[in-house]
């Protein structure tokens, strides 16, 4: 990873929702849905963004897809910034990133069958010309592992797996080199999980493509990613390889979610180790570490001076002033 | 491999299956079919001039929809009230034997009798046939002013809900002050700087009738681009106008069709309210509101110029809206 260009560059990524006020009133405060987040996506890798409902993780998405029009900061991909370009030039470099989303009842148009869903955005890009239309879409459902007979379907009549492979294979017409995954298994049963995974690892390997992966599950991010970014409150607190993650994580926050991992009750995220539950608002988040109110170890510079994120190795970076700035960094 | 077999039009099925079930729906219905045919086939059904005519040793076909030229030069149009067949000539007449336009003034505002059953109006003209080619102007003012309406409430409906910001603010403006201004009196108005015709009529309803519809389109739009659906369009590149119109409108016409119907019977009853306060469709066209203004400023208050339009009014308004309420009904919002 070193040494190469970052795929895509992250930088500074803000994002505040306004909130109250109307048109001609002042909003009376902002949702910092994202706050300042950096991170580098490399070529061919895979890199999970972790952390809590309400942490900011599908608002990161949309602006990474433009979908959301960024508050401040930059997104550079593969070398062109894309927060500074034009709806037009964007149309074209935008296809290159794709979105898979959590929902796969809401994703997909009721009204539309599969063959004018995918005919729609082939023709539109003029991808393939019309006469080899049908036999493209053949193509494109049987690399997500479709029957080419689903071709005349609508969407009601499969089941979510189903649909969520249609969503991939919708993703995949355009030739994107850079697929986001928000939350694309959360909303399916157990045992289809493991198969949208493998099928995203496949393609993968066979279309060579670069993932961003959203989770909540760190179950599911251990499983196919290469690096793992922890997300709280709308800023990036934890970043590692996922090895590294697991092993000896830094952040009082990550070893929260790590010690949730087992438990299959998915409300449970926090236990034991943090005595405050909820999250606090994003409206006013706490000053300082914004983690502080629910962390056991937070001392008074967590309550009063927000943490960078400290380099702890290479590739390991950590923002908490009580594990990270310290010498002895392997505490735990 | 599927859940359910195919079928494309899944969604109007329920939706009709569910309307089956409102009973009263389903006959308010049934009586705008009725309607309906009786408007396309009023030529068939009350006129003077017959529907098979055998003349001459030659026998005509329908000389009640088609001029023949040897008919009109003896201009026998005109006057097949008085026509006697002579020796082996014939004629088929409808069963309302009256044309809508045919005046005897010695025969002026009848009550209702054997040869005119629900009476005459003031040009002695039969109330019946009248009432019958009056459900043609009825329903066709109904249709194309809706028809106008949904246009205008379709495209400022969705561009408010789709792209949101100052546009939203400003079709959101425009649609209050539609409401504030009483429509009625807005029509009244410029009916009376504008040349009167059927058209003018349709027009100017249909350009008062949007907001309703906007509103719907709008909330519609608001609800369906936060889907994932749209988003995912979006990304994949597709601009807005097929986004609006191929994707979104598909999945927001439910509504609209249900404001349509309540629509028609608004605009059904404006315009028999206009041509009752003389401000419609100009004479001599036959108009329900226009036999009901007739029935004011006589001595003899003639009953029958009130009932029964009054009465084709009511039961046209009142079906249109049953049926919009059995289809509101049948599109709950469980389906979508
Ligand atoms: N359009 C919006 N307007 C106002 N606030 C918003 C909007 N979208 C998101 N937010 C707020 O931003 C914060 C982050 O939301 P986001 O959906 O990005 O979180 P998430 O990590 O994806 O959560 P989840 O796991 O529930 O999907 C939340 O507090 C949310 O309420
Ligand atoms: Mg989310």
């Amino acid at each position: 990873m070193n040494g190469k260009e970052p795929y895509l560059k992250v930088d500074n990524l803000t994002k505040y929702y306004p909130v109250g006020g109307g048109l001609f009133t002042k909003a009376r405060g902002y949702v910092r849905a994202v706050d300042h987040v950096s991170f580098n996506v490399y070529p061919g890798e895979t890199v999970s963004l972790v952390g809590e409902s309400g942490s900011g993780k599908t608002t990161v998405a949309r602006l990474i897809l433009r979908l959301v029009e960024p508050t401040e900061g930059s997104i550079v991909f593969n070398g062109v910034d894309l927060t500074t370009l034009k709806s037009g030039e964007l149309r074209n470099i935008r296809r290159k990133i794709q979105i898979i989303f959590q929902d796969p009842y809401s994703s997909l148009n009721p009204r539309m069958t599969v063959y004018s869903m995918l005919a729609e955005v082939l023709l539109v890009h003029r991808i393939i010309s019309r006469e080899k239309i049908t036999e493209h879409i053949e193509y494109l459902l049987q690399l997500v592992g479709l029957n080419t007979d689903a071709m005349y379907r609508y969407p009601h009549e499969f089941s979510g797996g189903q649909r969520q492979r249609i969503g991939i294979a919708r993703a995949l017409a355009v030739n994107p080199s850079l697929l986001v995954a928000d939350e694309p298994v959360s909303a399916l049963d157990v045992s289809v999980q493991a198969q949208i995974l493998n099928l995203l690892m496949e393609l993968q390997e066979k279309l060579h493509l670069t993932y961003l992966i959203i989770s909540h599950d760190l179950g599911v991010v251990r499983h196919i990613s290469d690096r793992v970014l922890v997300m709280y409150l709308g800023k990036i607190v934890e970043e590692a390889p996922t090895d590294i993650l697991f092993d000896s994580p830094n952040h009082p926050y990550t070893k929260a979610l790590l010690s949730a991992i087992p438990k299959p009750d998915p409300s449970a995220t926090l236990p034991k180790l943090l005595a405050q539950g909820e999250p606090p608002s994003p409206v006013n988040p706490p000053p300082g570490c914004s983690f502080h109110p629910r962390c056991p170890y937070a001392t008074e510079q967590c309550k009063n001076e927000t943490p960078p994120l400290f380099r702890i190795s290479e590739t390991h970076r950590s923002a908490c002033w009580v594990f990270a700035n310290t010498p002895e960094k392997t505490t735990v | 491999m599927f859940r359910k077999s195919y079928n494309p039009h899944s969604y109007w099925n329920t939706v009709w299956r569910e309307f089956n079930k409102h009973r009263l729906s389903l006959f308010a219905l049934i009586v705008i079919i009725v309607l309906g045919l009786i408007a396309l086939l009023a030529p068939f059904i009350a006129n003077d001039i017959p529907i098979l005519l055998y003349k001459g040793g030659q026998l005509y076909i329908f000389p009640n929809v088609i001029t023949y030229s040897d008919l009109q030069a003896e201009n026998l149009y005109a006057n097949f009230d008085r026509w006697q067949p002579s020796d082996g000539d014939w004629m088929v007449k409808p069963p309302i034997p009256h044309g809508p336009f045919r005046q005897n003034l010695e025969h002026s505002l009848q009550s209702p009798n054997r040869i005119h059953w629900l009476g005459t109006d003031d040009r002695g003209r039969d109330v019946l046939s009248r009432m019958i080619w009056g459900s043609r102007l009825s329903l066709s003012v109904g249709f194309v002013a809706v028809g106008i309406a949904v246009i205008i409430g379709i495209v400022l409906g969705s561009l408010a809900g789709y792209f949101g910001k100052w546009v939203d603010t400003l079709v959101l403006r425009f649609i209050e002050l539609m409401l504030v201004i009483p429509t009625f009196f807005l029509i009244i108005t410029v009916m009376a700087f504008l040349p009167p015709s059927i058209w003018t009529i349709m027009i100017v309803i249909g350009l008062t009738g949007w907001p309703g519809v906007a509103r719907l389109v709008r909330g519609e739009f608001l609800k369906q681009r936060q889907m994932e659906y749209v988003l995912a369009s979006q990304a994949l590149g597709l601009n807005n106008t097929r986004i609006m119109f191929r994707h979104i409108l598909p999945n927001a016409m439910g509504p609209v069709f249900v404001s349509a119907t309540f629509g028609l019977a608004g605009a059904i009853l404006m315009e028999s309210g206009l041509s009752f306060l003389g401000f419609g469709v100009p004479p001599p066209a036959p108009s329900w509101g226009e036999l009901l203004k007739q029935s004011q400023g006589y001595v003899d208050f003639a009953w029958w110029l009130v009932l029964f339009p009054g009465l084709a009014i009511f039961i046209t308004v009142t079906a249109f809206n049953l049926v919009g309420e059995g289809l509101r009904d049948a599109m709950d919002p469980r389906l979508r």
